[in-house]
C-alpha cells in the first residue's frame, strides 16, 4: 500500500507546529497503525531526521497511552478500538491520512503527537479514590454486592484513561472520563461514604483543569474505545446536585 | 564478593512469617516521617508499596517513566489473581496454594518465600474489594471465582478480561491519593539511569527527565525497584514496547546480585508474527484451550487452506501427546510442543510459525452461540489484528515470550545483595522458580508491595541506622556524570542502524539461540554473536535529535545498551544450568519422550551472578534450595 | 456550595432551568397566538386581558426576560469556557454521532436571539411596520383595544416577513429538538426505559410548536384567515 501522510510535527511545547507531509510505499495491510509509523520513523532515522514522537506502550489496547486524531477521529475510523489495535487493512492505498495529537488547554503538546495528559491524574488525586489503608479491609465477601451493580461499575471502570473523549468533545470536556471514573466508585456499596465529596471535589478539579462544558453532544462515547455510556455523565450530574443541595 | 544469606527465619514454613514478624523491629509513627524511600515503578509492586509505606508515614519519592503512574503493563494481565480463599468449598487451602507454585516452579523456588505469598493471597483480595475493585460476582452477590491454568481448584478472583487493569486501578487510586495529600512526590516521565551507592548502601538514583532531558539525582534511605521484567531482551514478546531491564541491570552492575535469568516464560496462545513489521505479540487468555484443539498437518510444507485438510491428514499433537491432559497440557509443554511442529516444516500460516487452534469441532458440539458467549472478545480481538474470522476458519497461534521468573536475588525480606536496596514483583527472583503459574503474577506483586515490604523495609531501616545523605555527596555527582556522559556517547555516535534493528537483531538471536530450547552450541554462538553486536551498537548506532527534549530514539537506545549486555548473562546462565527445568529447557537434557529432565543433584539452586565488569565473564553464585515441605518430583502431565 | 456555585455543572443546570422556563413561555405564547382562529375578538380581548393585568403583567415580563439574559449570559460564559479548552484546532476535524443541532446551539441560539429582537420590534414595538401597528377595535363589551388581528393579518400578508419567522421557528425547533433530550442529561435523567418516551416527547413538542406557531402565517398566506370589516 502506498500512503500520503499528513502528520502534526511540534518541536516542543513552546514552538508552534504544522502539518508536514510523508509518503510512505511499502505498507503492508497487517501492519497496525502504529508499526507503520514505525516503519516511517525507521525511514526518517535513515535519512538523519527525527523520527515522529508519539506515546505507545502496551499495543494491545488497554494502557490508554496511544493518542492519536486519524482524520478527524480519535483513535481512527474503526469502533471500539484503539490506535494500536487499528490495521492498516482499514485503508485504502493510496489515502491520505491526516494525524494529529489530541487537542486541549488541559492536555498541552510535549512534542510532535506526544500531549501531557497528568491533568487526569490530577483529578483522580482529589478523589477518584475510595479510603481504605492497606490492612483495614475485612473479608471480601463481607459485603455481597449485586451482580448487576459489580458489572454496571465494570463496565464504568473499563475506562482506560486514554483522553479521546476530550479530543473528540467540540467543547474539549472530560466528562465522560470523570464520569465513567466516579461510577465505578458510585455503584458499588464500598464507594458509597465518599460518594458526595468524590463527585464534588472531582468536578471541581476537572473544571480547574480547564476543560470545557459538557454540552451532551455525545461524541465522546462514540470516540470511547471502551464504549463507556454517557449514562455515567447522568449519574455524575445527578449525583453533583446531590451533594450540592443536600451536602455530602 | 556478594553473600547470599537469604535471612529465612527458623521454625516451620507454616509459622515463619508470623514468627518474623513478631520479631521485626519497628520505627515509632512519629519517626516514620524521617524517611525518605525511593520507589521506581508503578505496576502492581510499584503502586502498592509506595501507597502502602506513605499511608504508614513514610516520606515517598515515585518514579515512572509513563505519562502516569496508571499505565504500568500490569494494565495488560487479562485471566486473574489466585487467592487461597476456599470460598468454592472446593479443598482449597493455603498450603494448596502453596504446594501447587512450588510444583509449578519445578522445584526452583524458595519454600518459605512461596508459602508467604500463599499466605497474604487472601489478604490481598480483600483489600482490592475495599478499594473498589470490581471482582467479578455470582449473583447472591458473593465473589465469583474459576479455574485457570490447568489448576484444579477454582481459586481465580477476576474482573472481566481485564484482571490486571482493574488492580492496578486500585493501587493506582490508592496511591493517587497519598499524592493528593502529599505524602507520596510523584514523578512522572522521569526514567531510573543509575543507583547510588554510599558506603555500601543504596542511597538513591539518577534519573532523567524524559521532557527536559535533565539528568537529576534523589537521595533517600532506601530503594525499591519495582521495574518488571525483561521479555523484550527478545523483542517480540507479550510486554509492553518501554519495558526494559535497565533498573535492575544497573543495580546490577553497581552489585546487586542477579538470580536465574534464564528462567524465560513462553506463553503458548498468541498471535503469531504477520511480517518484519511487527513491533510486539499479543496474548490471547489461555482459556481459548478449554474449547479449542490445536493442530497442524501430517505433511511437511502442506499449504492447503485448512478446511481443506482432511481430519485424517491433521496432527493433533497435544492430543497425541499427552493424552489425558490434552489440549489443557501446561504452557511450557504445549509451547514447546508448538516449535517442534514448526521446526519439523508443519507450521502454518505465512512464514510457518503457526499452528492451528480449531473451534470448528466447539460450534458444532455447542453452537456458535456459546463460543461467542464465551470467548467473543477475544474472537472480535483476534480479528481486529488479524482480519480472519475464527468462527469460519481456525485460529493460527504462536508461542511468546510473556513472563521472567528471573530478576534481582532477594533475601526474605526482599532486599538484593546491596543493602538498603529492595526487589519487588516481577523484578525479582523470588516466588515462581522456573515457571510461573497463571494468575500468581498479580498475587506476587501485590503481595510484595501490600503486604511484604511495609514490615521489612522498616526492620531495614530501624536495623541500620545509616547517616542521613545529600545529593551533594560526590557519589551522586559522579553517577549524573556517568549518565550524562552515557547520554552524550550515544547521541554523537551518529552510525548508520537504527536502535531499532539492533533490538530486532538481538532479539532474533536470542529467541533463536537462546528460546523455547537451548542447546550448549546454541547458547555459544549467541554469546560469541553478543559481544559483536554489542560493539557494532557502540559504534555504529545512529541516536538522531539532543538530549535536551523529549528524544525517544535515545531511551530506546539506552535500554537496548544495557539489553546487549544483559541476554550474554542470560545465555551464561542457561549454558552452565545443564537441566531442563519449567521456563528452561536444554535439549540435551530430555527424557527419552522429550520431556524436561532436571537435575537436583547438581542444579537445586538459585543462580546467583556478580557483575566483574564489563566483557569480564560474571562470577556464579549459589543459593541452595531445600525442600522440606513439598517433596521433590518430576512433573507429568502424560 | 461554594465548589457548586462556580462549577461548569451549576452553569448546565441553570441552562436547562431557564431554557425550560422559555419553552413554558412558548407554549403559553403560543396558546395565546391560536386564539387568532377564533376571529378578531377572541384575540383582542386576550391582548386586552393581559394589559389588564397590570403589575402582574410587569413582573413577567421582567421575570422573562431575566430568565432570557440568564440563558443567554450563561450559555455566553460557557461557549467562552469551552472555545479556551482548545485553542489550537484540528486541521480535520468529523464529528462522529453527534447532531448538528447539538453541534450548533449557541449558532442557533443567537439566531433565535436575533429573531426575538426583531419580533419585538414588529409586534410589541410596532417599528417594524408602523402603519399597521395602531389599528384599534370595539370589542363586544364596547371597550376600544388595539386590533392585534389587522396587525397580525396585515404583517403575514409579507411573504418575506413570512420566511422571515418561517426560519426562525424552525431555528427554535432546531434548537429544542437537541435542547429537551439534552436538558434532561443535564439534570441526570438518562435510563434506558424513559430515554425514548424523553426523545419522543421532545421531538413531539418540537413539532407541535412549529406546526402552531406555524400556522398562522400560513393560515393567512392561504386566506383561511382574513380581515374583517373594521370590527365593532
Amino acid at each position: 500500500m502506498k500512503l500520503v501522510l499528513k502528520i502534526w510535527r511540534q518541536q516542543n511545547g513552546n514552538s508552534e507546529g504544522k502539518i508536514v507531509d510523508y509518503m510512505l510505499d511499502d505498507v503492508s495491510p497487517d501492519m497496525s497503525f502504529l508499526e507503520m509509523l514505525d516503519v516511517l520513523n525507521e525511514k526518517l532515522i535513515a535519512k538523519n531526521e527525527e523520527p515522529v514522537a508519539f506515546d505507545h506502550d502496551c499495543r494491545e489496547g488497554i494502557c490508554g497511552a496511544c493518542s492519536l486524531i486519524i482524520n478527524g477521529v480519535p483513535h481512527g475510523p474503526e469502533k471500539a478500538t484503539t490506535t494500536c489495535q487499528l490495521h492498516m487493512r482499514k485503508f485504502n492505498d493510496g489515502e491520505e491520512i491526516v494525524i494529529e495529537p489530541w487537542r486541549a488547554s488541559a492536555f498541552p503538546v510535549i512534542k510532535d503527537l506526544v500531549v501531557d495528559r497528568s491533568s487526569f491524574d490530577r483529578i483522580i488525586q482529589k478523589g477518584g479514590f475510595i479510603t481504605a489503608n492497606t490492612g483495614n479491609a475485612q473479608d471480601g465477601n463481607t459485603l455481597p454486592i449485586s451482580k448487576i451493580d459489580a458489572d454496571a461499575s465494570m463496565d464504568a471502570a473499563a475506562c482506560i484513561g486514554c483522553g479521546a473523549c476530550v479530543a473528540a468533545c467540540k467543547n474539549g470536556s472530560a466528562s465522560l472520563f470523570v464520569a465513567a471514573k466516579l461510577s465505578h466508585l458510585g455503584l458499588l456499596p464500598q464507594g458509597q461514604p465518599e460518594r458526595g465529596s468524590r463527585v464534588l471535589a472531582m468536578v471541581m478539579q476537572m473544571d480547574e483543569e480547564g476543560f470545557g462544558s459538557c454540552t451532551n453532544t455525545y461524541d465522546c462515547e462514540a470516540a470511547c474505545p471502551k464504549e463507556i455510556s454517557v449514562k455515567n455523565i447522568a449519574r455524575m450530574n445527578r449525583d453533583f446536585f446531590k451533594a450540592s443541595l443536600f451536602g455530602v | 564478593m556478594i553473600t547470599l544469606d537469604s535471612k529465612i527465619p527458623s521454625g516451620p514454613v507454616t509459622e515463619k512469617w508470623d514468627k518474623h514478624r513478631a520479631e521485626m523491629k519497628l520505627i515509632n509513627p512519629a519517626n516514620k516521617r524521617k524517611y525518605t524511600l525511593i520507589v521506581v515503578g508503578t505496576g502492581l509492586a510499584g503502586s502498592a508499596a509506595a501507597a502502602s509505606l506513605a499511608e504508614l508515614g513514610y516520606n515517598v519519592e515515585c518514579f515512572t517513566f509513563h505519562d502516569s503512574p496508571r499505565r504500568a503493563h500490569s494494565i495488560a494481565a487479562q485471566g486473574g489473581i489466585n487467592a487461597a480463599k476456599n470460598y468454592q468449598n472446593d479443598g482449597d487451602s493455603i498450603w494448596r496454594l502453596f504446594y501447587d507454585t512450588v510444583k509449578g516452579g519445578d522445584f526452583r523456588a524458595r519454600e518459605a518465600n512461596v508459602y508467604r505469598l500463599a499466605q497474604v493471597s487472601v489478604n490481598i483480595i480483600d483489600q482490592c474489594v475495599a478499594q473498589g475493585v470490581p471482582f467479578a460476582r455470582e449473583y447472591g452477590g458473593y465473589l465469583a471465582n474459576r479455574s485457570f491454568g490447568g489448576a484444579q481448584v477454582s481459586r481465580t478472583f477476576y474482573a472481566k478480561g481485564q484482571t490486571g487493569q482493574q488492580l492496578l486501578l486500585g493501587a493506582y487510586s490508592a496511591l493517587s491519593r497519598q499524592i493528593g495529600a502529599g505524602t507520596v512526590k510523584m514523578h512522572n516521565r522521569k526514567e531510573m539511569l543509575d543507583l547510588v551507592l554510599v558506603e555500601g548502601h543504596a542511597r538513591g538514583i539518577v534519573t532523567r527527565d524524559l521532557v527536559s532531558g535533565k539528568i537529576e539525582s534523589f537521595a533517600a534511605d532506601a530503594v525499591i525497584l519495582a521495574t518488571g521484567g525483561y521479555a523484550n531482551v527478545f523483542y517480540l514478546s507479550t510486554n509492553a514496547k518501554a519495558c526494559n531491564v535497565t533498573s535492575i541491570y544497573r543495580a546490577h552492575k553497581k552489585g546487586a546480585g542477579f538470580a536465574n535469568p534464564c528462567y524465560t516464560q513462553i506463553h503458548p496462545t498468541c498471535i503469531p508474527v504477520s511480517g518484519d513489521h511487527q513491533s510486539k505479540l499479543t496474548l490471547m487468555s489461555e482459556s481459548l484451550r478449554n474449547d479449542g484443539r490445536i493442530w497442524v498437518p501430517k505433511a511437511k510444507g502442506d499449504k492447503r487452506p485448512a478446511d481443506q485438510i482432511p481430519e485424517s491428514e491433521r496432527d493433533y499433537y497435544l492430543e497425541r501427546k499427552y493424552p489425558s491432559f490434552g489440549n489443557l497440557s501446561p504452557r511450557d509443554i504445549a509451547s514447546r510442543a508448538a516449535k517442534e511442529a514448526c521446526d519439523d516444516g508443519r507450521g502454518v500460516g505465512p512464514g510457518g510459525y503457526g499452528v492451528y487452534l480449531d473451534f470448528a469441532d466447539s460450534i458444532h458440539r455447542l453452537s456458535e452461540e456459546t463460543i461467542a458467549e464465551r470467548y467473543g472478545n477475544l474472537f472480535e480481538m483476534y480479528e481486529r489484528i488479524t482480519g480472519e474470522n475464527p468462527y469460519k476458519s481456525p485460529m493460527r497461534i504462536y508461542p511468546a515470550p510473556h513472563y521472567t521468573m528471573g530478576g534481582l536475588w532477594v533475601d526474605y525480606n526482599l532486599m538484593s545483595t546491596i543493602p538498603g536496596l529492595h526487589v519487588l514483583g516481577e523484578a525479582n527472583f523470588s516466588d515462581h522458580g522456573a515457571n510461573r503459574l497463571g494468575a500468581s503474577a498479580l498475587m506476587q506483586g501485590l503481595g510484595d508491595g501490600y503486604f511484604v515490604i511495609p514490615y521489612t523495609i522498616g526492620h531495614y531501616l530501624a536495623s541500620e541506622k545509616t547517616a542521613k545523605v545529600t545529593t551533594d555527596h560526590p557519589e551522586f555527582k559522579k553517577a549524573e556524570q556517568e549518565a550524562t556522559a552515557q547520554t552524550q556517547r550515544l547521541l554523537n555516535i551518529n552510525g548508520k542502524r537504527s536502535t531499532n534493528s539492533f533490538h530486532r537483531e538481538l532479539g532474533l538471536l536470542m529467541w533463536d539461540k537462546c528460546g523455547m530450547a537451548r542447546t550448549e552450541q546454541s547458547l555459544k554462538e549467541a554469546l560469541k554473536r553478543i559481544p559483536e553486536l554489542r560493539e557494532e551498537f557502540w559504534r555504529d548506532v545512529k541516536v538522531t535529535g539532543v538530549g535536551e527534549e523529549l528524544n525517544q530514539s535515545l531511551e530506546h537506545a539506552g535500554r537496548v545498551a544495557d539489553f546487549l549486555e544483559f541476554a550474554e548473562l542470560l545465555c551464561y546462565d542457561a549454558l552452565e544450568r545443564e537441566e531442563s527445568c519449567g521456563g528452561h529447557f536444554r535439549s540435551e537434557y530430555q527424557t527419552e519422550d522429550g520431556e524436561a529432565l532436571r537435575n537436583d543433584e547438581k542444579f537445586c539452586h538459585a543462580a546467583v551472578w556478580e557483575y566483574a565488569g564489563s566483557n569480564n565473564k560474571p562470577i556464579r553464585h549459589k543459593e541452595e534450595l531445600t525442600f522440606d515441605n513439598v517433596h521433590l518430583a518430576t512433573r507429568s502431565y502424560k | 456550595m461554594l465548589g457548586f456555585l462556580r462549577s461548569t455543572i451549576l452553569s448546565k443546570i441553570v441552562m436547562t432551568v431557564s431554557g425550560a422556563a422559555i419553552v413554558g413561555f412558548l407554549i403559553a405564547h403560543l396558546t395565546g397566538n391560536l386564539l387568532i382562529f377564533g376571529g378578531p375578538e377572541k384575540i383582542n380581548a386576550y391582548g386586552q386581558g393581559l394589559r389588564d393585568l397590570g403589575l402582574l403583567l410587569l413582573f413577567l415580563r421582567i421575570g422573562l426576560v431575566v430568565t432570557f439574559v440568564l440563558h443567554i449570559v450563561t450559555s455566553i460564559y460557557l461557549a467562552d469556557k469551552n472555545r479556551t479548552a482548545r485553542p489550537v484546532s484540528y486541521t480535520k476535524k468529523k464529528s462522529i454521532q453527534s447532531t448538528i443541532a447539538s453541534r450548533t446551539m449557541f449558532f442557533s441560539g443567537l439566531t433565535i436571539l436575533t429573531f426575538v429582537v426583531y419580533h419585538l420590534l414588529h409586534f410589541t414595538y410596532g417599528i417594524v411596520q408602523p402603519e399597521f401597528y395602531h389599528g384599534e377595535y370595539i370589542l363586544h363589551d364596547g371597550r376600544t383595544v388595539p386590533d392585534i388581528y389587522s396587525m397580525m393579518i396585515h404583517g403575514f400578508q409579507n411573504p418575506f416577513i413570512v420566511i422571515t419567522y418561517l426560519l426562525a421557528v424552525t431555528f427554535v425547533c432546531l434548537h429544542l429538538s437537541h435542547a429537551i433530550g439534552s436538558a434532561f442529561q443535564t439534570l441526570g435523567i438518562n435510563h434506558t426505559k424513559y430515554n425514548g418516551i424523553i426523545k419522543k416527547a421532545g421531538m413531539g413538542l418540537a413539532t407541535i410548536l412549529w406546526l402552531g406557531y406555524m400556522s398562522i402565517p400560513f393560515g393567512i398566506m392561504a386566506g383561511v384567515l382574513k380581515l374583517t370589516n373594521g370590527g365593532h
